[in-house]
């Protein structure tokens, strides 16, 4: 277990929805995106991440709006996905108050791009998305487009490969759990987490405390994202982070 | 009250200005030196590497000015690299000279010892910030002892001189200074307009200067 792990919420968005899908299909709007991420900076949320979940296939990121909107009320990190695809939509989205971007399908389809981005902004503003699905026994695909289209590419090369590129952290979600609410991958978070130096914030199928408690016990992950069970309210935030506290005080 | 910001083309100057517009509405952000003047307190922000930094605010010519408002007593905030560049040196890619506002040299956290993963490099995320036994009730700043802030960083403040150490965390077994002060200066190495609540508490003591 790390020492300082990081509760995120995460936030498909889509135009000035929030929304979300079950493995990455059957988008449905919950409510106002602005409304929630308010509301989860409240709760005392440690990081927000916003992903235009439809961003990728248009080709577009209509986020930038909804990030101005943070800076002014959401004083955590926020990071920002979904679309983006050159170093000038970096700067972009940057530029609007987000304090890390997300790119997924953009860095596969050109690995140089890493490379650029990070060193023009510093890797601690680069984090790679990666959307994982199980193909075997230790064995994990990245896909691309918001977890529509196979690369080909293995999880675990793919990790090493963005380490080396100048990757600052990676948002791994389990495309086969993202939405189920049927628990984290832990499989898939601890062969990542034992991959690579970089902080790794797991994503995809969030159960309840219990679930989230024991992937950050029983592997070095950074960070865990959650979704639905926050949205439909299953779950509360304080209580996650006081359970956390307990155990790393006891740890020391 | 007229608080500056100093915008020499690094990091999210944005969110910075926000935070503050919270508790006071004449915030300017600074392109030039001289605008420097009239401001009663100053922020340096910063975000990536040591020497562009340095570079940067040596070529727009912001280093005399600041030196100058430092000089007649008035609160200076450094932020993140902000605070780092208030120190005499950093040996970050090359050994480069800073602003020599607080002694001590700008150095790489520890690493692991042992093959655990617990701390990694960058450190990011919260912690949970401890006072300097010796500084406690020194500084207006003293009771935000066991807050939590938001952190991004691989270099961190060695100060030589333990009066200027006034917040510490623990790293790898080692303290490492999170807030170094000088009578008006404040360097934190953490994000106060990332860190929520705490980050406000700062603030507000900074510009109410109590």
């Amino acid at each position: 277990m790390i020492h300082n792990p990081r509760l995120i919420a995460r936030l498909d968005i889509k135009g000035n929805n929030l929304i979300k899908g079950l493995r990455f299909e059957g988008l449905r709007v919950i409510g106002s995106a602005k409304e929630f991420a308010k509301k989860y900076y409240k709760q005392g949320i440690d990081e927000i991440i916003y992903v235009d979940s439809v961003a990728s296939l248009y080709g577009r990121n209509s986020l930038t709006d909804l990030v101005d909107f943070s800076t002014e009320n959401i004083f955590v990190p926020v990071t920002v996905g979904g679309g983006i695809k050159s170093l000038d939509d970096v700067q972009k989205v940057l530029r609007a108050g987000a304090d890390k971007i997300a790119i997924n399908t953009a860095a596969i389809e050109n690995k140089k791009l890493i490379k650029t981005i990070s060193d023009k902004i510093g890797s601690q503003s680069l984090t790679i998305s990666i959307q994982a699905k199980k193909r075997d026994k230790n064995h994990w695909e990245a896909f691309k487009i918001c977890g529509r289209e196979p690369t080909g590419i293995d999880v675990i090369d793919w990790v090493k490969e963005i380490e080396n590129l100048g990757a600052g952290e990676i948002f791994l979600t389990s495309i086969d759990q993202d939405g189920t609410e049927l628990g984290l991958d832990k499989d898939l978070v601890k062969l990542v987490t034992e991959s690579t130096n970089l902080p790794v914030i797991a994503s995809g199928g969030s159960k309840d405390v219990d679930d989230i408690l024991r992937i950050f016990q029983e592997t070095d992950v950074s960070g865990i994202a959650i979704g639905s069970i926050l949205h439909h309210k299953k779950i509360d935030i304080k209580m996650i982070k006081n359970e956390l506290e307990k155990i790393i005080k006891k740890k020391t | 009250m007229n608080v500056s910001i100093i915008d020499y083309g690094t990091g999210n100057i944005k969110s910075i200005s926000r935070i503050f517009k919270k508790f006071e509405n004449n915030i300017n952000i600074v392109n030039e030196p001289k605008e420097i003047k009239n401001s009663t307190h100053l922020v340096l922000p910063g975000v990536g590497a040591f020497p562009k930094a340095m570079e940067l605010l040596n070529k727009k010519n912001f280093i005399p000015e600041i030196k100058e408002h430092v000089l007649k007593g008035k609160p200076l905030l450094g932020i993140c690299l902000g605070m780092q560049l208030l120190f005499s040196s950093s040996n970050e890619i090359r050994k480069t000279a800073g602003l020599d506002l607080i002694k001590g040299e700008v150095i790489k956290l520890p690493e692991n010892e042992t093959k655990s993963k617990k701390f990694k490099i960058p450190n990011v995320g919260w912690h949970q910030i401890t006072i300097n036994k010796i500084n406690i009730n020194k500084s207006i700043y003293s009771d935000l002892s066991k807050a939590k802030f938001y952190f991004v960083h691989s270099y961190y403040c060695k100060t030589d001189d333990e009066n200027c150490n006034l917040f510490h965390i623990k790293f790898n077994k080692s303290k490492i200074c999170v807030i170094a002060q000088k009578d008006n200066i404040i360097g934190t190495q953490f994000h106060p307009e990332k860190s929520g609540e705490n980050g406000f508490r700062l603030i507000k003591k900074f510009i109410r200067n109590k």
